[in-house]
């Protein structure tokens, strides 16, 4: 019998695609064409006020009047979902927010051998909606963590994540939580992970602890302008918030930014973020606030708020996202009530056995920041003060003509590294007549590689 | 691997280099890739879905080309990296649209069940091949993973890129989802009809599977 990928690859490409059925997706691209052709576009690559992320397709529209017809919560939503990036912040916050963005200080640059380490605390929710096709909307727990972050200037990044014991409101949400085969005290506490390259440069938070901002850019007004359509490249960023109106989500986007941990940045990262939100629409003052630390500062949120998805109507009883800063330095003194992007696989510290129903059956569940705060600045180390258990190891990139193999390169340079000294892993040339080689030594894994090419965004 | 060109001259880096300047040159992209993507989302989406998503693909590629990294020759993976958000939004979409109208008492589809996985699996059972049925238990990032291999080709490198994860989770994700389908369709290749051991949900975590 056929094996599984080919019933697969057989049921993917049984088609071909007629040119007719093409005329109209050649038409939504040629009209995004043209709109950048306008005379008053913002630039290149700049989004316009009328590009949403997900724009209302030609079907879809008829949805959406259908749903105008018969639901009028659902007018509602379709109205307020429209991004209103002409809509500024009151001007005595962006005043405020550019007045702080002035005076962030630059992050000093890495030199060989030194490392940036940066330590956050703070309070999670972890909320299980369902097991199985069951709703467990009591199954929420409040987690400690405290994290850890070490990158250097090559991209390689370490993490290290201590969850704390899961405390709850009331006793139904215990019982609820532990009905689901999770317990209070994780186990394998801290998760410690490094990685290097194209490993980091591509993890962008999705399996270890930090955003990969390298290829965000650098310019305040097209962030803000990617950050209400949700496309800034970093995918946990852009897509943990779709749904909401934009100048919420990009509200929320930033602030994951901020807080980080982020590896791939520049020394004007924190000073470009910030004059990135004094242009987002909703950002308002909210005075003073104490963070957890201690600390007082000048806090800021936003105006804009969630839609229920099925009424239309705004939430009233959402606690809004809160960025409180140093009024002297501009530095984040703390974050609190947004979508944490960066621990995707937290909660599998909390299942007890692999007989829990959240094992066996699968779980749908989300991760939110009641408040994390920073454990004070981001600071420069050497190499020697890294933690025992990050060990470092060298990457020597080789470029050779095309088509040359692995155990040719390996032959090569085992005569004078040793044979399974070393590690070898090819990668498509960043031209057509090379072939690039990223040799480990010692070995540490395959997929140690550089980033300079193989990262990218969408 | 270096790919066919045609129509065109350049890479597609050289491509995307040259819309910066010039808007129009970024049409060579649409006239290589567009019958791929397009039947790749023909799979995903439907139809008639696919014909918008198809060209949201390249209006999304066009409007934010200026952060690609032209030292890659092949858009391959970033534009089918699009194309799987956009077909992943359309059921989360579906699912929410679904919803208002079963809370309206509207009621236009087969589906009680709104939410995105339900949407998403009705649309694999209502094919006629046993494969596809089988596909419907898979959940969204496993099933990613089968498709952009299964479908453009792509290697474990590509598919890291288009779906921006790292290549040992591309691996150990095709390696269940390939499990998964040997699991229901059983040993004559046809899909058994059982429960899955393993219940599909979008947001679900690898690790409490």
């Amino acid at each position: 019998m056929s094996s599984e990928l080919d019933l697969v690859q057989d049921f993917m490409n049984v088609d071909d695609v007629p040119a007719t059925e093409l005329v109209g997706a050649r038409s939504v691209f040629d009209e995004a064409i043209r709109s950048e052709s306008q005379p008053d576009s913002a630039g290149v690559g700049a989004v316009g006020p009328n590009h949403r992320p997900w724009r209302l397709s030609r079907r879809r529209t008829g949805w959406v009047v259908a749903a105008l017809a018969a639901v009028a919560a659902g007018a509602l939503l379709i109205v307020q979902v429209v991004p209103t990036p002409k809509t500024r912040p009151p001007v005595a916050a962006a005043a405020q927010i550019s007045h702080l963005a002035a005076a962030v200080q630059p992050t000093p640059l890495l030199q060989a051998g030194q490392w940036s380490s940066y330590q956050l605390t703070g309070l999670l929710t972890a909320s299980v909606s369902t097991v199985g096709k069951t709703p467990t909307p009591n199954a929420q727990a409040s987690i400690p963590i405290g994290l850890q972050v070490w990158s250097n200037s090559t991209g390689t990044t370490c993490t290290s994540q201590q969850f704390g014991t899961a405390t709850f409101a009331g006793p139904v949400n215990a019982d609820a939580w532990h009905a689901l085969g999770l317990i209070d005290a994780p186990t394998n506490q801290p998760v410690t992970d490094c990685a290097a390259g194209v490993q980091a440069a591509m993890s962008a938070g999705t399996d270890l602890a930090y955003l990969n901002v390298s290829k965000l850019t650098q310019q305040p007004n097209l962030l803000a302008s990617q950050l209400q359509t949700g496309t800034t490249g970093i995918s946990s960023i852009d897509q943990t918030t779709v749904g909401n109106p934009a100048g919420l989500a990009a509200f929320l986007r930033l602030t994951a930014l901020i807080v980080g941990p982020t590896n791939g940045g520049w020394p004007g990262l924190n000073e470009e973020l910030l004059q990135t939100m004094a242009l987002l629409p909703g950002v308002t003052s909210t005075g003073s606030e104490t963070a957890h630390s201690g600390q007082t500062g000048m806090a800021f949120s936003t105006s804009q708020r969630p839609l229920d998805p099925t009424t239309g109507q705004v939430i009233s009883s959402w606690t809004p996202p809160i960025i409180i800063l140093d009024p002297t330095t501009g530095a984040l003194l703390e974050a609190r009530n947004f979508t944490i992007p960066v621990l995707p696989e937290a909660a599998q510290d909390f299942v007890g056995s692999p007989s829990a129903p959240v094992y066996t059956n699968g779980v749908s569940y989300g991760i939110s920041a009641q408040w994390i705060d920073p454990v004070g600045a981001a600071s420069v180390i050497d190499q020697a003060a890294l933690p025992t258990w990050i060990a470092t190891f060298h990457v020597i990139e080789a470029i050779g003509l095309p088509n040359v193999a692995s155990q040719t390169m390996a032959n090569v340079f085992n005569q004078f590294l040793g044979t399974g000294n070393s590690a070898f892993d090819d990668w498509n040339s960043p031209t057509s007549d090379q072939t690039t080689f990223d040799i480990c030594w010692p070995p540490r894994s395959m997929t140690m590689t550089t980033s300079r090419w193989m990262s990218m965004s969408s | 691997m270096m790919r066919d060109r045609e129509p065109g001259g350049g890479s597609d880096a050289d491509q995307i280099r040259g819309s910066l300047s010039d808007p129009e040159a970024f049409a060579v992209l649409f006239e290589r890739h567009a019958g791929p993507v397009h039947r790749y989302l023909k799979k995903r989406v439907g139809s008639v879905a696919a014909e918008d998503l198809a060209g949201e693909t390249f209006a999304t590629a066009f409007r934010s080309r200026v952060n690609y990294d032209l030292s890659r020759p092949d858009a391959r993976p970033w534009l089918f990296g699009i194309a799987t958000n956009l077909a992943n939004h359309h059921w989360r979409s579906e699912g929410r649209r679904r919803h208002r109208e079963l809370a309206a008492g509207v009621k236009t589809g087969p589906w009680l069940d709104p939410s995105e996985e339900a949407v998403s699996h009705a649309f694999f059972e209502g094919h006629a091949e046993p494969i596809a049925q089988a596909l419907a238990h898979l959940d969204g990032p496993h099933l990613d993973v089968l498709l952009l291999v299964a479908g453009p080709g792509f290697t474990y490198e590509e598919v890291a890129v288009a779906l921006d994860v790292p290549i040992g989770t591309v691996r150990s994700r095709l390696s269940r989802a390939r499990h998964q389908l040997r699991e229901l369709l059983g040993t004559s290749g046809q899909y058994l009809g059982e429960e899955p051991q393993v219940v599909r949900h979008a947001t679900s975590k690898e690790g409490l599977q």
